[in-house]
């Protein structure tokens, strides 16, 4: 099985938002945005700007018909600023003109002058300050202030984590054309259905009289869940206000500087641990860096809260987060959405906890892994045994106790040059946190000459998620794969969709489409009963025909579609879905908040050059449990992917910001590096172990969701370049701060004393 | 008018010469399998291969288009992912990526088929690692680049080793179509070139095009590449004479380089990437007097003289302060000359940023010595990121002049070294990092350099 995209891919033949041709008096806009970090609006002149040749309108808060709120969860945020700015880069005027260059042009004339108000960049100041989204949550099991008590060994700690920038290649983009009295968007979003739903509230009409369509994204990793939305509406206003068709698509540079990343963490962490290292008691504080306005950071928070014990069974938890208001860009979903930097933070306890007791660290990991009817802060069983087999299987893929022996002694041999072992394991939540978003719906079409149609609310962004659904039509109605066709994502065809995101497109959508392709199929064969006078339940579809119990009939796919529209049978049908048995009660912080938990574990092996503070990434060997396997193919390209993402967020990706302005310093690709083809690790050794079976009606077919959880393999990275600094010198301290910055090694190897 | 083959078309664009060919591309030519991922040259999404008509025949090498001027194709053959499925249902790359899935979003894709088409059709020797340098200049946030690997690998393994005559043999392994053949004697039948030049001067392009790409679009630069005689590395024995817009690619493939530096190539490896060391040169390297500049820094430890039309003067002279010259705003820098060292004479150089490749440094450093039993008989070290431009730290290599290499002596190098600095701190790093690097840097020179240890 193939990703089937690819090779329309291969040839540049692909279609992107930006690739669409241009229809015929289109407006360019281009946004201007606010230089201040937080401040206010004394005036805004836009009358230069709009006088200049080309120029046709400059949009500001006040052109707006409807409401000026795009906000989702929380209604915080303005698609254009009115009385006050909260971050460098939020929008303020959008210039529209008859070429790119005139409208870039165009922004420079704009004037702005702010009155300056205090701004934060830290999260725990802004905490302290109560500037909070939402009131913190707490997500508790057993008595954390006996258990305390009754501990061994305590450790108390921080640990920080960076943020990360998405870097999709595809920025940000969208072309708006009118309709009648309508709007036509092409977004590149996760989120057609946001986009359509904000739309709408902008210009103030009904949502039925906004169309979006997606036909494929260079990339998203969540960056396009809700990000997308103010360049789409944007477009949008200027379609509705022009009557003219609007091209919007971002410079990189606009697209770091204007767009929210993954959320900057500082937690606090209080570890309990027993003589043998069985962890009793896990205290743990998150100050989440929101950024300026909410965006899903709610959300993002309560997964971080759901994954704060990380792969491990804790009996007494207290786990609290804060969502704190800062003058950022809006921090937003990022592959992992809050998982990672919980469970970087627990990692990191262990490893404190393992320093300050003798205890090793795979000792105290091993001795605390979750077990099958362990049961989760949040109320949840873990119903299977995947993270020990995991890991049992991973450290002999890894040879782990030969592979420690040796680098034991390259390190005795080598003055300058160490090396580095570490072990992760992952367990990760599948389905959206927000219980009603685990819902999707799909339509599909047989076309008389057998070809299939099929829609549905996934949006393909190189997941694959469009080869799985043909895969999962083809298969219900036993023809090949190229005789399917999964249609652009269009609101009008697939309504009231939730993001493709949370891992569970493919799981969601794929269960809706074979849901609608099963309803066809059954009518189908009711039709090939009648015309080979049979009763319906003995035909089978199989081969591109329809078979009995003696084998094959004279009756072909095609034929049997063709009698079917003769015979007047719907030849389309819709489904929905909706992921079975998850509920969670926020008012106890209890339920059953997923519908499954994917599990596997990897081990890294790193070098670092102790003189210069460099590194390389040398093996990761990684066992995944994925269920049975629809297209190992793509299942592979998503752990490999998502593994090196996870490497780069906790090595070299590092955001800063200048203290003084709050002006983002990683604002270009020659400051914001991310892994290149050199930097990914010499060795990737990847078992996909089937695992456990899942229940009936969650997954598809078997199969796992598969888009996040490998991700966090990469916080193994981390801990090896430590484990490797260690061996060079007993005292280097880098803190448990990520990323691990050349500069961070250099700095932690050269200011304590080498042994 | 310019002209030049666009693909299997000869074509006469109706623009200003400054252009960006990416630009030209999907505006104006409907050709959108070149994709836009920063302007910058640092993601290869808009890779594009240019061949150039040489005395070998048609000299190919991949390019970044968002910064190459359209002025600098007049004449030229341009070959973007749309010229190379003419009768070809998929070439080898491009099917080897989509059996291992190297493809996910596919946006970064045509770019990398591009910079191993390049490879294929320009590098000097073809084998697994040439093949995978080639893709130094190419971001892909999806695969994580293992699947590309695999791809890779699959391909260049069927290759034969024998490649006597490269076009033809490519033609029939189905990886450029046919009508390549037939594109040196197309050149040579296109109308002469007028290039209007009369604004900015543009060498490489790679330094300027980053800055003020919109303000060149509509300009008519002056393109030093025209001036054949500064394009040369040539030597005499006693002097080794560089023309100003020699590229970074001619200095890392040049015989007369790598005889009296061997290891320099692999340092060269680590300056900006394939596509960028298509284009950037070394005066532009010098004269955009960026504090970092690797070029730069090599060539101040080489003991280098800059020679402009009128007069010469050391490399040591040249930097005033930050981006300041002993330049006239219109001189030209023709030339870069530096003497040949003496027999075990060594260059050592080290270039630290958070990404191995196509990275800035944080500090970057050279070092030319010559020791002769343990004792140093002639040294001269720069240094790059630790000053407001590329700087040679002269108390350092006074110091060494004459000593025998201890422990001692490496250590009082880093201290003297340290205090001939300045750095500031800033998005490369913080002042005390470089500094520490710096020292680093040099106790690395004076150990591993000698010995030829790396990570
Ligand atoms: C992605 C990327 C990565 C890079 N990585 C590195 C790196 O690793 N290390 C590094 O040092 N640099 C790097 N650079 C910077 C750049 O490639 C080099 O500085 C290069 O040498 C510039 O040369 P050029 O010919 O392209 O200059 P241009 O951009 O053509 O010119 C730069 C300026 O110098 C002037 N100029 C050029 N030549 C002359 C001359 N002969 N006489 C008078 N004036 C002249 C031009 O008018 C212009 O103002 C990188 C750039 C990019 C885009
Ligand atoms: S667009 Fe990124 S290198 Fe040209
Ligand atoms: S496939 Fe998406 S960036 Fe490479």
């Amino acid at each position: 099985m193939k990703h089937f995209d690819a090779k329309l891919h291969v040839k540049g033949k692909s279609i992107f938002t930006g690739d669409i041709p241009e229809p015929e008096g289109t407006l360019h806009a281009a946004v201007f945005t606010s230089p201040s970090a937080h401040g206010k609006i004394v005036s805004l002149d836009v009358s230069t700007a709009e006088k200049l040749s080309g120029v046709i309108k400059v949009i500001t808060a006040e052109h707006i018909p409807g409401e000026n709120e795009i906000g989702n969860i929380v209604m915080d945020e303005p698609l254009l600023a009115e009385d006050t700015v909260h971050f460098i880069g939020e929008p303020v005027a959008v210039v529209l003109a008859e070429t790119r260059g005139q409208a870039y042009e165009a922004i420079k004339s704009i004037s702005i002058e702010i009155d300056e108000l205090d701004a934060v960049i830290d999260p725990r100041e802004a905490a302290e300050r109560g500037d909070l989204i939402v009131p913190p949550r707490t997500f508790s099991c057993g008595n954390i202030e006996k258990a305390i008590k009754d501990c061994s060994y305590v450790v108390n700690g921080t640990a920080e984590t960076g943020g990360q920038e998405h870097l999709y290649l595809e920025t940000q983009s969208a072309l708006c054309l009118p309709g009648e009295n309508t709007v036509h968007i092409t977004s590149s979003t996760q989120s057609p259905s946001y986009v359509q739903k904000i739309a709408a509230r902008v210009l103030g009409i009904p949502i039925h009289l906004v169309q979006v369509d997606v036909l494929r994204l260079g990339g998203a990793f969540g960056g396009k869940e809700d990000q997308a939305t103010p360049w789409a509406v944007m477009a949008a206003l200027g379609t509705h206000l022009t009557g003219r068709p609007v091209r919007l698509v971002l410079k990189r540079h606009e697209d770091l500087i204007n767009t929210g990343k993954r959320h900057p963490y500082s937690s606090d962490f209080t570890i309990g641990l027993d003589d043998q290292g069985k962890i009793l008691a896990w205290k743990v504080n998150y100050f989440q860096n929101s950024g300026a306005v909410s965006d899903l950071s709610t959300a993002i928070l309560e997964r971080t809260l759901f994954h704060s014990t990380s792969s491990y069974f804790v009996p007494n938890v207290f786990a609290t987060g804060y969502c704190c208001r800062t003058n950022i860009a809006p921090n937003t979903a990022f592959r992992g959405f809050g998982g990672p930097q919980a469970m970087f933070v627990m990692e990191a306890a262990i490893h404190k906890a393992s320093m300050e007791t003798g205890i090793p660290v795979e000792v105290i990991q091993k001795a605390n892994l979750l077990g099958k009817g362990d049961t989760f802060p949040y109320g949840m069983e873990y119903t299977c045994d995947e993270v020990r087999s995991s890991w049992a299987l991973a450290e002999k893929l890894a040879d782990f106790k030969e592979t420690k022996h040796n680098i034991e002694e390259y390190n005795s041999n080598h003055r300058y040059f160490k090396k580095g072992l570490s072990v992760m394991p992952v367990c990760f939540g599948i389905s959206f946190t927000t219980t009603f978003l685990n819902q999707a719906n799909a339509l599909v079409h047989v076309y008389t000459d057998g070809s299939v149609g099929i829609s549905t609310g996934a949006v393909e962004m190189g997941q694959g998620v469009n080869s799985r659904i043909r895969q999962i039509a083809a298969e219900v109605f036993s023809i090949p794969v190229e005789r399917t066709r999964v249609e652009s994502t269009n609101t009008s065809r697939t309504a009231n969709t939730s993001p493709t995101a949370a891992s569970s497109g493919a799981d969601m959508n794929g269960n809706a489409a074979s849901n609608a392709c099963k309803e066809i199929k059954g009518r189908l064969l009711e039709v090939a009963g009648k015309v080979l006078h049979c009763k319906a339940d003995k035909l089978t579809l199989k081969n591109s025909a329809v078979w009995n119990h003696s084998g094959q009939t004279d009756l072909s796919w095609e034929q049997l579609v063709k009698a079917a529209y003769m015979n007047r049978t719907a030849l389309s049908s819709s489904a929905h879905y909706a992921t079975p048995g998850i509920h969670f009660d926020k008012t106890k912080e209890k339920g059953r908040p997923f519908a499954y938990h994917v599990s596997g574990t990897a081990v890294t092996e790193v070098t670092v050059d102790c003189l210069l503070g460099i590194y390389k990434i040398d093996k990761v060997s990684i066992v995944h449990h994925s269920g049975n396997q629809l297209n190992p193919l793509i299942d592979l390209g998503q752990v490999e992917g998502a593994l090196l993402q996870g490497i780069g967020w906790v090595t070299m990706e590092e955001l800063a910001w200048d203290k003084g302005s709050k002006r983002l310093l990683a604002d270009a690709l020659a400051t914001y590096k991310v892994p290149d083809i050199s930097f990914a690790p010499s060795e990737v050794k990847i078992i996909f172990s089937e695992g456990e079976q899942l229940e009936n009606g969650v997954g598809l077919k078997g199969s796992k969701a598969i888009g996040e959880p490998p991700f966090m393999y990469g916080i193994g990275s981390w801990f090896a370049i430590h484990e490797a600094m260690k061996a060079y010198n007993s005292h280097a301290s880098p803190g448990y701060v990520a990323p691990m910055t050349p500069e961070r090694v250099l700095m932690a190897l050269s200011t304590e004393k080498t042994k | 008018m310019i002209s030049f083959i666009c693909n299997n078309r000869e074509v006469f664009p109706d623009c200003s010469g400054g252009l960006p060919v990416l630009d030209w591309l999907r505006a104006q030519s409907g050709l959108k399998g070149t994709k836009e991922g920063c302007r910058e040259g640092d993601c290869g999404a808009c890779t594009v291969v240019l061949g150039k008509p040489g005395i070998n025949g048609i000299e190919y090498s991949s390019v970044c288009s968002c910064l190459l001027p359209i002025g600098e194709v007049a004449g030229c053959h341009l070959v973007t992912i749309e010229g190379l499925t003419t009768g070809i249902e998929l070439t080898p790359f491009q099917q080897s990526f989509y059996d291992e899935a190297a493809s996910q979003c596919g946006f970064c894709t045509p770019g990398m088929i591009m910079s191993l088409t390049g490879c294929l059709l320009g590098s000097a020797t073809l084998s697994v690692s040439s093949a995978m340098e080639s893709l130094d200049g190419n971001i892909c946030r999806c695969t994580g680049y293992i699947a590309v690997k695999r791809a890779v690998n699959s391909v260049i393994s069927t290759l034969p080793a024998e490649w006597e005559n490269r076009l033809e043999m490519l033609i029939e392994e189905g990886h450029i179509p046919a009508y390549f053949t037939s594109i040196e004697k197309r050149l040579k039948e296109l109308p002469p070139q007028s290039v209007r030049a009369e604004d900015s001067l543009v060498a490489g392009g790679t330094d300027i095009y980053v800055h003020s790409s919109d303000k060149l679009s509509t300009e008519h630069p002056r393109f030093l590449s025209k001036e054949k005689s500064i394009k040369q590395i040539v030597t005499d024995g006693k002097t080794v004479t560089i023309g100003a817009a020699v590229t970074f690619k001619q200095l890392r493939e040049s015989a007369v380089i790598s005889d009296l530096f061997p290891n320099l190539e692999k340092f060269l490896l680590k300056v900006s990437s394939t596509q960028i060391r298509s284009r950037a040169t070394v005066g532009g390297n010098i004269v955009n007097a960026s504090p970092i500049a690797d070029i730069a820094i090599t060539f101040l430890a080489l003991k280098a003289t800059l020679c402009f039309s009128e007069r010469s003067i050391p490399l040591s002279e040249f930097y005033l302060g930050y981006k300041k010259l002993d330049m006239l705003p219109d001189e030209i820098l023709t030339e870069i000359s530096f003497p040949t060292p003496e027999p075990g004479t060594i260059l050592s150089s080290l270039k630290v940023a958070k990404r191995e490749y196509l990275d800035i440094a944080s500090v970057n450093s050279s070092m030319l010595i010559r020791v002769e039993e343990n004792v140093v008989i002639a040294v001269r070290i720069s240094a790059g990121g630790v000053a407001p431009f590329p700087l040679l730290l002269t108390g350092t290599s006074e110091y060494l002049m004459g000593r025998t290499l201890s422990e001692k002596t490496i250590s009082e190098a880093c201290s003297i070294a340290e205090s001939e600095v300045s750095p500031i701190s800033d998005v490369r790093g913080s002042k005390k990092y470089k500094i520490n690097l710096l020292r680093a840097q040099v106790r690395a020179h004076l150990t591993r350099g000698l010995s030829n240890e790396a990570l």
